[in-house]
């Protein structure tokens, strides 16, 4: 079974995303700040992680930077969860290194293609 | 003999002087316009050259700046080919002239790039020639781009462009980032130049080799670089040679002359790769042929009128001779004293044979004037006597001091002395022969009737006839007369009356002497009856003070004014200067007297006066110095006016005034604080409906979510009413995001928080696009679509904003409408384009019309329920056409017939410098 870090701070989001997951098949990871998303990343190894952009203790850039940084998790694919909706985000947020990113509030029907667009997995 | 030679030399002399200048002034002129028509063309050529050039330089330098801006992207630093491909992707829908990107490893092989199938390939299977660039690009620093030569790739030709990507510390080149950029960009931007002239030329870019690498209309020009047109070796040479710009003549192998422009384009890169020129050549032929064109029908037109004139130089000679042969004829005839025909005389040349028949006419007109002579004589002594006497009489009438005229029998004016022209204001010249009641029409002086003249007495009676003293002379000029006169008849020898003489002379002056004593006696009554009862009425304090006597009047006001009784003042100036207040007296005294004394005739002042009562009142005093012949000062008259109460409210007034300046000061003050308030509410305003409505999504992301897993059962079927509940919910949920999404975007454009992002697209693109994304849900409701659309119009604007116009002018279509057409037109309006999407829906008022595009004016209708909607669409819709894209929208109905929508904007907009920065 595959493994996914959801790093969110809202435990309403956190239940949706992760129901979806689930329902899916995925073992769900739950990290409600960004240090203890990166503590848990160490000792679990996901397969991908879910991450939120706007988190109570430092931002989804500052934690997308710490798992670049490292050589043992730079290669996991990171999905950014985010309500940023302004023109020329989507390509700061990809240029920053950013796998994919979906756009609060998710769209139940379509989350999970647009989950497997980003790992360029075939839906 | 003679008569032919004549109409020769006028026919040479024609010739000589309109067709041969008229020839060579032709030849000459149109040798000149086509030379200069030459020069023209080829300083055009070399102009457009230089256009061409620098538009390429643009072209070029534009990639660029674009590839050292995304060499620094974090991505590109990382490993993950599927991020970097997606960025890469990302970034390639921004610029349609780079064909690919690659981000290639130092050993060569493509880690990304636009294509995913290539990842992990080989750079150089792909492009063997790029090897050396590559490798000075590892060499290289950040920033550094290398621009390779014209190269031909396996599916076209264009330029390879490599910069290195750095490590974090931007210092040791980690990968490089390369971009194809095809010559299909160059051709298009020749095309969009439009470099023709004549019809003719096009602009060609060339490499050092003579390859033409692109060319304007060359509609597969990035096909092969090896198989191009090579170009003239004499032209290649000479372009070559410079590095600037110029222009040159030359002959190629066919024999043609040609003339070419040219301009050099700059090395780009840090290698310097680009040795391109840019050259556009014409065919001399092609520009001599229009004025060939011309030069012949202006021969043919010469030609023409050169015959012209010769056939009439034949006609008008043969006229001339005719004309003299006659003439010298009828001459001869007259020196025989036949005077039987009149002569009609021509010019003409040949005089020879007049002067013969001359000589004979001369002889015989000699004796007649002998004979003419004498009898003119004997007139002269005749006339002599009759002058002589006439001016006897002149001198008599002239010197009398008195006007007299004369008539005849009949009363009309033989004679008028010089006082008699004067007072008539007729001369002699214009009067002699007129009868005289029109030269001298008089009136009765006071009555104004007109008198019988006394001339029609004279003549019938004989008598002698005065006139009464009341009579008015009228002169031509309309002066008037006073004129007393007489008139007597004049008779001849036989006692018969054959005129009259008239003498009369201008008493006026005696007249109006006495006349003017009488008016100014009853006018000085007048006045003295005028000035008492004045002095009466007059409020005013009236003196009137005596220098002779030193005596003082004063009018019945200064009891009325001041208090003081008239029978207590004492009777000098005193009576004044007693009264002044003591701090105004000296100078008051000192300024009168200074008036009197000094010539003067005027005086005012304005001083304190005392009433009985001991108070003082403000006084205005003006007065007049009368003078007696000598200029000596004899009395003064003048009047005082109590002004105190003026004063007062003249203080007041001021008072006023002033308060009220300080008001509107202090009111002004508020307002601008007010205003300064205002916009910084408004500014928060703007702030806080983004940002709460971005809040707004995090809550919405639950209820839309969980709401739409809930209506599909995943965890156990729900009964039917749950169901509907909860679909309902989730079409709340919708409705509320639709809402906050379309308010923060009329926030951030009434708050300034919004880039215009300006790109080139052609409008049949955009239209197909939206026309597409509808479809489905139009077919679903049994509506067809159809577009009028002229294709190829290129826009230079916000390509996202229009999108977002014309899609919600597409889904009010859709809701208004059961069914019918709904149509996007599309018309160009230079330098604007107008889109319109019409419907055959429901329609609307006129009511509903006006308040169509104001924030939730969703208009009533019986469709209104089914239709959803924020109601804040069309006001969206008009901030983005008037706010950002700089032009209008607007709507036009007819109740259920349906409705057009449109909108106008500029093809180009302007770029504005008003840009916030991304609001996040």
């Amino acid at each position: 079974m595959k493994k996914v870090l959801i790093i969110e701070d809202n435990p309403d989001n956190m239940l949706l995303i992760s129901d979806i997951l689930e329902l899916n098949g995925y073992a769900i990871i739950r990290a409600e700040t960004g240090l203890g998303g990166l503590e848990v990343l160490l000792a679990t190894r996901p397969d991908f992680i879910i991450l939120d952009i706007q988190l109570p203790d430092i931002s989804g850039f500052e934690v997308l930077g710490r798992i670049r940084a490292n050589d043992s998790t730079k290669q996991i694919p990171v999905i950014a969860m985010t309500s940023y909706a302004m023109l020329g985000d989507k390509e700061r947020l990809l240029s920053a290194g950013l796998d994919g990113y979906l756009e609060k509030p998710i769209d139940t029907d379509r989350v999970m293609d647009q989950i497997r667009e980003a790992l360029g997995v075939a839906p | 003999m003679k008569k032919i030679s004549l109409k020769l030399r006028i026919i040479l002399f024609v010739f000589l002087v309109s067709t041969i200048p008229l020839g060579l002034f032709l030849l000459i002129s149109i040798d000149q316009s086509s030379k200069a028509m030459v020069d023209i063309i080829a300083k055009r050529l070399q102009g457009e050259s230089r256009l061409v050039a620098r538009s390429i330089e643009g072209f070029i330098t534009q990639r660029v700046l674009e590839l050292q801006v995304i060499s620094q992207a974090d991505v590109l630093e990382q490993e993950s080919a599927n991020r970097i491909g997606r960025y890469l992707k990302e970034i390639r829908k921004e610029d349609k002239w780079i064909t690919a990107f690659y981000v290639v490893s130092l050993s060569g092989r493509v880690i990304a790039s636009t294509d995913e199938n290539l990842h992990g390939g080989s750079f150089f299977d792909l492009y063997p020639t790029a090897k050396e660039l590559f490798n000075k690009s590892k060499e290289a620093e950040q920033d550094d781009v290398f621009i390779s030569e014209a190269t031909e790739f396996v599916d076209g030709a264009g330029l390879l462009m490599m910069t290195p990507i750095t490590d974090d510390d931007n210092i040791d080149v980690i990968k490089v980032l390369v971009a194809r950029v095809d010559f299909v960009g160059i051709v298009e931007l020749l095309n969009l130049l439009d470099t023709q002239i004549l019809g003719k030329n096009k602009a060609s870019v060339i490499d050092a080799n003579g390859a033409v690498i692109a060319s304007a209309g060359d509609v597969y020009g990035a096909a092969r670089v090896s198989q191009r047109v090579s170009v003239n070796p004499k032209v290649l040479e000479h372009v070559f040679s410079e590095s600037g710009f110029g222009y040159l003549f030359y002959t190629n192998d066919l024999g043609d002359e040609l003339v070419t422009g040219y301009a050099a384009l700059s090395g780009f890169g840090v290698n310097k790769a680009i040795s391109w020129r840019v050259i556009e050549s014409l065919r001399l032929e092609d520009v001599t042929l229009s004025v060939n064109r011309v030069r012949n029908t202006t021969i043919f037109v010469g030609l023409v009128l050169s015959l012209f004139s010769i056939s009439i130089a034949y006609v008008f000679s043969r006229n001339i001779s005719r004309s003299l042969r006659e003439a010298s004829s009828h001459a001869e005839q007259i020196g025989r004293g036949d005077f039987s025909r009149s002569l009609s005389f021509s010019l003409g040349g040949e005089l020879g044979m007049l002067a013969t028949a001359f000589n004979t006419m001369a002889a015989r007109l000699n004796n007649t004037q002998e004979m003419l002579r004498e009898k003119n004589d004997e007139l002269v002594l005749t006339a002599e006597n009759l002058r002589d006497r006439e001016q006897n009489l002149e001198v008599t009438l002239n010197s009398i001091g008195d006007a007299v005229v004369t008539t005849d029998a009949h009363g009309l004016i033989t004679r008028m002395n010089p006082v008699a022209e004067q007072l008539t204001g007729w001369s002699l010249h214009e009067a002699k022969g007129r009868p005289v009641k029109a030269v001298m029409p008089i009136v009765n002086a006071s009555t104004r009737e007109v008198i019988a003249n006394p001339v029609e007495k004279v003549l019938a009676t004989g008598e002698v006839v005065f006139l009464s003293n009341h009579t008015t002379l009228i002169s031509k000029n309309g002066n008037e007369y006073q004129i007393a006169d007489s008139a007597a008849p004049i008779r001849n020898g036989n006692d018969t009356i054959q005129g009259m003489v008239l003498v009369f002379n201008d008493v006026t002056e005696s007249y109006r002497l006495r006349h003017e004593k009488d008016l100014a006696l009853a006018s000085i009554r007048l006045s003295e009856e005028r000035f008492l009862l004045v002095a009466k009425a007059t409020n005013d304090v009236i003196w009137d003070w005596d220098f002779v006597s030193n005596t003082v009047w004063w009018n019945d006001s200064m009891q009325n004014v001041f208090g003081h009784a008239l029978d207590e003042l004492e009777p000098g100036a005193e009576s004044w200067t007693n009264r002044i207040h003591a701090e105004d007296s000296q100078r008051v005294i000192a300024g009168i007297h200074r008036v009197i004394d000094g010539g003067g005739y005027h005086w005012s002042d304005e001083y304190r006066f005392r009433r009985v009562d001991g108070s003082y009142a403000q006084i205005l005093d003006r007065g007049y110095v009368i003078r007696n012949a000598k200029g000596e000062p004899t009395r003064m008259i003048g009047a005082m006016m109590d002004v105190s109460e003026r004063k007062k409210n003249e203080k007041e007034l001021e008072n006023h005034r002033r308060h009220l300046q300080e008001l509107v000061e202090e009111k002004t003050h508020e307002l601008i604080r007010a205003n300064e308030r205002l916009q910084e509410m408004d500014r928060l305003k703007s702030l806080f409906i983004a940002s709460i409505s971005h809040e707004l999504r995090t809550p919405l992301n639950s209820i839309i979510g969980f709401s739409s897993i809930m209506k599909r059962g995943v965890y156990g079927e729900l009964n039917q009413k749950y169901k509907d509940y909860i679909s309902r919910v989730n079409r709340s949920g919708q409705h509320l995001l639709s809402l906050v999404t379309d308010i923060i975007d009329i926030s951030k454009i009434e708050s300034g928080h919004v880039e215009v992002e300006l790109s080139d697209f052609f409008i049949d693109e955009l239209i197909f696009n939206a026309v597409e994304d509808i479809r489905r849900q139009a077919e679903e409701k049994g509506l067809s679509l159809s577009t009028d659309v002229p294709r190829g119009i290129l826009l230079h604007t916000d390509r996202t904003r229009l999108l977002e116009c014309l899609l919600n002018f597409l889904s009010n279509a859709l809701k208004y409408s059961e069914e019918g057409v709904i149509c996007v037109t599309v018309e160009d309006k230079d330098p604007d384009l107008l889109l319109t999407v019409s419907d055959t829906g429901v329609g609307m008022s006129e009511q509903d019309l006006t308040r169509l595009f104001e924030a939730f004016e969703r208009f009533e209708s019986h469709l209104r329920v089914k239709a959803g909607g924020t109601g804040l669409g069309l006001y969206l819709t008009k901030k983005i056409a008037t706010e950002l894209l700089q032009g209008e929208v607007g709507a036009r109905s007819v109740l259920g017939e349906g409705s057009a929508f449109w909108i106008r904007i500029p093809k180009t907009l302007a770029a504005t410098s008003e840009t916030g920065g991304v609001f996040a």
